[in-house]
This record gives structure tokens, sequence and C-alpha cells, in this order.
């Protein structure tokens, strides 16, 4: 069982980072939960001095300014950093969507939304 | 367009056919030209041999009269001379006179001339066999006869039918040289037909339908990408739904109401949504459709009647609206189209008004020079990023996601219904906040 210490949620709309918030929460009730409302803004998060790196992103694909894909090659494409677990967590049930994410080695796994504590439970941890 | 493919692909099959027709019409003509022709040249050819044969039965008959065959040379000498005199007949009455050219008629009518000499050789072979079918004896008393056929033969019975003959196949040849040509003429004009159509009939045919299918392809795929955003679009808000849902009804049961009573705002916000987003899908399919008819209609009322509408818009109250109608002439438009037009520039300026601002407002603007009317709005909001006001006007095209909801299809379906009626919608970046405007022609 895995129990993240920090997780930070990519999503715009403001519905769904409530909904993630308290799944979040219900199931990890220690982890701390830091929102992002874009992938620049997760870029911003991410890079900020001193930040401790989480050990769970979930990340929304349909996003303004910098969406899900793009997060992915900025972050992990281009740089190649090391970076920590990604779940996708979209209402997009494209398969070229899916298809796009899954070259990314960090990202294990892909939530349909909403998100419920079932889907964390059982989610990949590796892909 | 399928109009003018069947028009264009009729026309073609009826070239065509017309060309075929013509060439059968004029072949079979030929052909039957031909063979009159051969049957002229046959019976032509055959007097020569008819006049040779009845002048050897009645010589015949003449130095052997009574002879075992004689009833038999008898009848064969009648059967010559009733042909010889139809074959006659048919060259200067029948199936010859179409083949009788000056030469020939000149060959048979002149003094002495075939049809005279024939008359005189039938008449003397005619009396010759009277004298012989009546007695057998009779035969002894045909030399007058006899000397009558061989001065015909010898005056040039013989000689002139062979020139008929040859004038004859001379005159055929040259017929037949001429349905040769006409035939090649015929091959010629079918080919030419041929490439006339494959230029200028097939061919646009085939660019048309290219065209066509790319226009298919095009609209084809730009309907799955509507699909795909669309049921994007729809199943975020109820997935959201969902979830609120769920977190409703566990804080009910827990006792959290403040929470279940946060989460039923969201739902309530979320399906207003999903709503909107529905409206904005079947207005984007309305526009679609056939065109509403025109109307006339007072700039001020619909002004009046859009700013009506949106007074219910959170952050409405904040906002100055002001009309200026220059022009207060009703003018014929199609209302509904214009109605939309304004009420998305207009909601726009309200939705994406800058929090910042002293005071936020919206000035509406129409004026009409000649038969050119136009409708600007004018707003002091957020404007809209360089970067993204290329593709305003495109579907599904958010700017401020987090100043406002939207389905994204609002200036989409704005740019459809000003194409609808003629018209034209622009965007202008000014100092502070954004200028849309909608020319179109009042004729």
């Amino acid at each position: 069982m895995h129990h993240p210490q920090k997780v930070l949620l990519v999503e715009d709309n403001e519905d769904d980072q409530y909904i993630g918030r308290y799944v979040i929460k219900k199931q990890w009730p220690h982890a701390q939960i830091v929102v992002a409302k874009d992938g620049l803004h997760a870029i911003e998060v991410l890079e900020e001095a001193g930040m401790k790196p989480p050990d769970l992103i979930l990340l929304d694909i349909n996003m303004p300014r910098m969406d899900g894909h793009e997060f992915l090659a900025a972050w992990y494409g281009e740089r190649g950093l090391h970076i920590p677990v990604v779940v996708i967590l979209t209402s997009s049930e494209q398969a070229q969507d899916k298809q796009r994410t899954s070259q990314y080695s960090c990202v294990s796994d892909y939530l349909i939304k909403p998100l419920t504590q079932d889907n964390l439970a059982t989610m990949r941890w590796a892909s | 367009m399928e109009r003018r493919l069947t028009g264009r692909y009729l026309f073609a099959l009826g070239l065509v056919a017309a060309v075929l027709v013509v060439t059968y019409v004029l072949i079979v003509q030929q052909d039957r030209q031909q063979r009159d022709a051969g049957y002229v040249i046959n019976i032509a050819g055959m007097q020569r041999m008819l006049s040779q044969r009845i002048h050897l039965l009645i010589e015949q008959l003449h130095v052997r009269p009574g002879d075992t065959d004689a009833a038999i040379k008898v009848y064969s000498l009648g059967a010559a001379i009733e042909r010889m005199q139809d074959n006659h007949r048919e060259l200067t009455e029948g199936a010859g006179v179409a083949f009788l050219t000056q030469d020939i008629q000149a060959r048979y009518f002149e003094q002495d001339g075939v049809d005279e000499l024939t008359t005189q050789f039938l008449a003397a072979a005619r009396t010759a066999q009277s004298k012989i079918s009546s007695n057998p004896a009779g035969a002894l008393e045909v030399d007058v006869e006899l000397t009558e056929l061989e001065r015909v033969q010898s005056e040039g019975l013989l000689p002139k039918l062979d020139a008929v003959v040859s004038a004859l196949e001379q005159e055929i040849a040259v017929r037949v040289q001429k349905s040769i040509d006409l035939k090649k003429t015929c091959f010629i004009a079918g080919l030419a037909v041929l490439i006339l159509e494959a230029l200028f009939v097939f061919a646009p045919m085939v660019r048309m339908i290219r065209e066509t299918l790319v226009l298919y392809a095009s609209a084809n795929n730009a309907l799955r990408e509507f699909s795909y955003r669309l049921s994007h679009n729809l199943r975020a808000p109820v997935a959201s739904a969902i979830g609120l849902v769920s977190i409703t009804q566990e804080t009910m049961a827990n006792g959290d109401h403040d929470m279940a009573r946060d989460s039923i705002e969201r739902l309530s916000g979320a399906m207003m949504r999903l709503d909107k987003q529905i409206s904005d899908s079947i207005a984007a399919l309305k526009s679609q459709e056939s065109l509403p008819d025109p109307e006339p209609v007072h700039m001020q009322q619909l002004f009046e009647t859009v700013i009506a509408k949106l007074d219910h818009l959170p952050g409405f109250d904040h906002v100055r609206v002001s009309t200026h109608v220059r022009h207060e002439e009703p003018v014929v438009i199609v209302r509904s189209y214009v109605e939309q037009i304004v009420e998305n520039f207009v909601s726009n300026a309200i939705k994406y008004q800058d929090p910042n601002a002293s005071q936020s407002y919206v000035d509406i603007d129409y004026d009409k020079q000649g038969d050119l009317c136009e409708i600007r709005v004018r707003d002091n909001g957020l404007g809209v990023p360089a970067a993204h006001r290329g593709q305003l006007f495109e579907r599904f095209q958010r700017f401020h996601p987090h100043a406002a909801s939207g389905s994204g299809l609002g200036l989409y379906l704005v740019r459809r219904c000003a194409e609808a009626i003629g018209g034209t919608v622009n965007y202008k970046a000014v100092t502070e906040g954004s200028e849309f405007s909608f020319v179109f022609n009042a004729s």
C-alpha cells in the first residue's frame, strides 16, 4: 500500500480541484496536497527553490496555457529529469491521448474522471 | 454542385449518343448504296452474257431445228430474253437509275446507244423466238433475225455494255472511296468529340468530384474534431457532477452540512456549464441549417432586448452598458442571427471584465454608411492575449478559463452567423480591452 507524502494535482477546473483535494485527503489523510492550475504553473511549482518533490503527480490533459502533453514534453521529454510517478487524470477517453502519454515511462496509469478513492487505491504506481 | 455534375454528364452522354446515331445512319446509307451498286454491276454484266447466250441459242436452233434438246433450248431462249428485258428495265428505270451518271447516260441514251441497241436486239430475238416457238421448222426461217442480232452486236452492243460496266465500276469505286472517307470522318469526329468531352466535360467533372471529396474529407475531419471536443466538453461537467454528488452524499452522511452545501453549489455551477455547452452546441448545429427570413429591425430595440437578456449574468451590475444608435431607420436583417452576434459580444465583455478597472464599461455602437452597416462593441476588459488572436473565431477556444466558464463555441458561432448573412466579424485590440465589430451589407 502506497502512502505518498506529497501529491501535486495539476488541474484547471475548480470543481475538479475541489473533488481532487477531497478524495486525496480521504485516501491519504497525511499527504500534503499542492494544486497547480495548468502545466506551466506545475513547472513553476516544481522549480520552486527548496521545494520537496512530490511523490505523485495527478495530471489533467486539457488545460489552458500548457496542457498535460506539453507539460510531459517540457518537463520530462526535453529536460530528461527524473520526475515522480505521474498518473493521468482526465475526462478524455481518446485512444490517441492515452497513447501519447504512455510513451513516458513516468506515466504509470490513466484514470478517467471523476476521481474516486477506489481509483487511488487500485491505480498502478509503475508503468 | 450535384445539378451541375448531372447536367454536364447528361450533355456528354447526349453528345456521344448524337455522334453514334449520325455515324450509324451514314454507315447504313453507305452500305445500302454499296449493296445496290453490286446489284447494278451484276445485272449490267449479265446483259453481256445474255446477249451472247440468246444469239447462240437461236443459232443452234437454226442449224439443227427439232434436235432432241430443242424444247429445252426454246425454253432457255425465252427465259434469257425475259431476263434481258427485265435487266434492261432495272438498269434504265429501277435501281440502276441511281448510278446513271452523265457518262453512263450518254452511253445509254445517245443515238445507237445501249438502250436503242438493246431494244433492237430484244426485238429481233423476240421475233426469232416467236417463229421458233410456233413451229420447230420455223427455226430455219430466222436468218433475218440472226443477221439483225449479229448487226446489233457488231455495231457495238457488247463493247458498249463493257464500257457501261466499266463506267459503273468507276462510279462505284468513287462512291466506295467516298464511303471510306465518310467513315474516316465519322471516326475522327467521334475521337474529336471524345477528346473535347475529356477536356471540357470529364476533366472538369473529375476536378469537381476531387474538390468535393476534399471538401467532404475536410468537413468530415472537422466534424470528427467537433464531436471529440464536444463529447469531452460534455463529459467534463458530468464527471465533475458525479464527483460532487458523491462528496455531497458523504458529507451529508457525516453531518458536514457546510461542505455539502458547498458541493451542491458547485454541482449547480457544473450543471449550468453543461446546459450552456448543450445550448451552444445546438446553436452551432442550427447555424448550418436554412437561414431564417430577414425582417425590418430597429437597432436600438435589438440592443435593448440583448441587454435585458444578459442582466442576470454575474458581474453585470459592475459594468456600465451604453448604446449609440447613429441611424434610426430600421434595417432589414436576419434578426435572430444579429441578436446572437451582439449578445455574444456583450456577454463576453461582461464575463471578461477587468476586476482591477475602476469602472468597467461596454459601448455598443451602430452606424450605417450607404448600404454598409457596422455594429461595434467596445469594452475595457481583460482583452485577448496576442498569441490567441488568430484563433479567436475558431471552435473551442477559451482564453480566460479562470475568469468565467464557457463552451468555447461562442465566437465560432458569431462567425458562422455573420458569414451566413454575408457579413464579417473582426477583432481589434485597443489600449485597454477589446473592440469587436460586425460589418454587413443592408441590401
